[in-house]
């Protein structure tokens, strides 16, 4: 009975899909920090029940930490947008770095989650987020790239709209960011800071598991939203124009085996480096290239470049071909 | 002359746009006061010896603006990095936050290619905050600002007692250099 509802719901939304129409787009949720990484905390009154693992500081203190928060939203948000037919993916299902993996560094572990975005070829990418500054702080802020296409654009308003309305708290507003996690993932992708974990009345709001549903469902009604007015466009990297259309490569040989000379070389001065054939036509031939890496926006190839250059690398930045698949 | 802690109490807004206004009206400097709307903001006493303005950009308390400051140091040091020492001891006006961790010392400043490499003390990553987009845009967006204001500097790579730090809880990737692009447009003046 509930389930003819929600299809009704979802009828009279315009989600309904029938036989043949696009599936719902795959979404990745990532719930920020984890493990040894336990993001920002928060100080709550002494016994204030939080339905997540009790934390507390060396005081005794009762403590509530972002990880924690980050993981219990994206798993309502997970089972919210599961409910409504969305096929999801989470970078972390525990207490651990992104990927599930124990921490290793901070880099490793936000690569870890664009990296698994990227590979299954997720379309939206959601990162959760709790600030902090000064205890004093206040609101809502949700972030995307400064590059980030139209697509991105509109998803962070429309959630930001629907995290704003449910949870009441002051408008920070859609901010641009060079966060990893903005800058490498390859679909739209936006970071929502819901609330100020260190200010006492917004740790007791995210305290509350009814108020942590609510985010959740914002987040999630954001990306129905999201869908809705996207049409088309909302199912894809390929339609958002947000393919890894640069590569970095460290040199191109005619010899395979002085390629992979050089990326050896490559790799011991701290980079990433793969050997891949591919036709040069001014030489009109075959060359073999050391890649170090791929990118959406150029500027990240631009970085790669420079920094390959920093260590004494030739480096250039040019089109990459299309991924084997 | 009032002091800039009796100037507190207008409150963390008013003062930065009060501060924005005085900087954006004064000229070359070097005397021991500005006036803007009434208010006089303290800036340090000039010395016997030849002064010179840099400027240094702090967040408000809620990390909505960036701010910048006028600080006077003596003449003749390099620019960057007295811009840098600048930063590191804090505003001079209430209602800014400190940008760097109590004791960060900048153990070197040097640029190239219109990229700075800043050496900061352990310190720095010690007072890391351990989360929040607020929090570290507070820290790491002054440094930007600041460098990036000295002519010719675009980008800044930032080193921890000469190495890439590694930050538990932050959402930046420090092994590359930072533009003010990776920070939000914060109403700063250029």
């Amino acid at each position: 009975m509930r389930r003819l509802a929600l299809a009704a719901a979802l009828v009279a939304l315009g989600l309904a899909t029938p036989a043949g129409a696009l599936a719902l787009p795959l979404v990745a949720i990532d719930p920020g920090h984890g493990g040894k990484d336990t993001g920002a905390r928060g100080v709550l009154p002494p016994g204030t029940f939080t339905g997540l693992p009790p934390r507390f500081d060396r005081d005794g203190r009762t403590m509530i930490y972002e990880k924690d928060v980050t993981l219990d939203v994206g798993q309502r948000l997970n089972a919210w947008l599961q409910a409504r037919g969305f096929p999801t993916v989470m970078t972390r299902t525990k207490d651990l770095a992104g990927g599930d993996r124990p921490s290793t560094t901070t880099l490793a572990d936000l690569k870890a989650r664009t990296d698994l975005a990227n590979r299954v070829g997720a379309q939206i990418f959601v990162s959760i987020h709790e600030n902090a500054l000064n205890k004093r702080a206040a609101g809502t802020e949700t972030y995307r790239y400064y590059y980030s296409d139209p697509l991105a654009r509109s998803l962070a308003v429309l959630i930001h709209q629907q995290v704003l309305a449910r949870l009441g708290l002051p408008d920070r507003g859609v901010r641009t960011a060079g966060f990893y996690v903005l800058r490498h993932s390859l679909m739209p992708a936006v970071l929502v800071e819901g609330a100020f974990i260190d200010n006492p009345q917004e740790a007791l709001l995210l305290a509350d598991p009814n108020e942590r549903q609510a985010l959740a469902e914002a987040l999630g009604s954001g990306i129905v939203r999201y869908v809705q007015l996207g049409g088309r466009a909302a199912y894809g990297p390929q339609a958002a124009g947000l393919t890894t259309k640069y590569w970095v490569t460290a040199g191109a040989f005619a010899k395979r085996a002085d390629a992979l000379r050089r990326a050896r070389l490559v790799q011991r001065r701290g980079f990433e480096a793969v050997v891949r054939s591919r036709y040069a036509p001014r030489f009109r031939r075959s060359l073999w290239y050391v890649v170090s890496g791929r990118f959406a926006f150029l500027d990240n190839a631009r970085s790669l470049r420079d920094r390959l250059r920093g260590r004494g690398l030739r480096a250039n930045v040019g089109p990459a071909p299309a991924p084997k698949t | 002359m009032i002091g800039a802690r009796s100037v507190g109490r207008w409150g963390g807004l008013s003062l930065a746009l009060l501060i924005a206004a005085a900087l954006a009206g004064c000229g070359s400097g070097g005397s021991g006061s500005t006036v803007a709307g009434g208010t006089t903001v303290a800036t340090r006493p000039a010395g016997t010896t030849a002064r010179t303005p840099v400027t240094v950009y702090f967040a408000d308390s809620e990390v909505r603006r960036m701010v910048p400051e006028r600080h006077e140091i003596p003449a003749g040091g390099a620019p960057l990095r007295s811009a840098l020492d600048e930063l590191a001891q804090g505003p001079q006006a209430a209602g800014l936050l400190p940008a760097l961790p109590q004791g960060t010392r900048v153990l070197s400043a040097t640029s190239a290619g219109g990229t700075a490499r800043v050496d900061l003390s352990q310190e720095f990553a010690d007072g890391y905050p351990s989360g929040g987009s607020a929090a570290e845009i507070a820290m790491l967006a002054p440094l930007v600002y600041t460098a990036t204001a000295v002519p010719g500097i675009r980008s800044v790579l930032l080193t921890v007692a000469g190495r890439t730090p590694d930050l538990p809880g932050s959402q930046y990737d420090l092994s590359a250099p930072l533009t003010r692009r990776d920070f939000p447009s914060l109403g700063a003046a250029p």
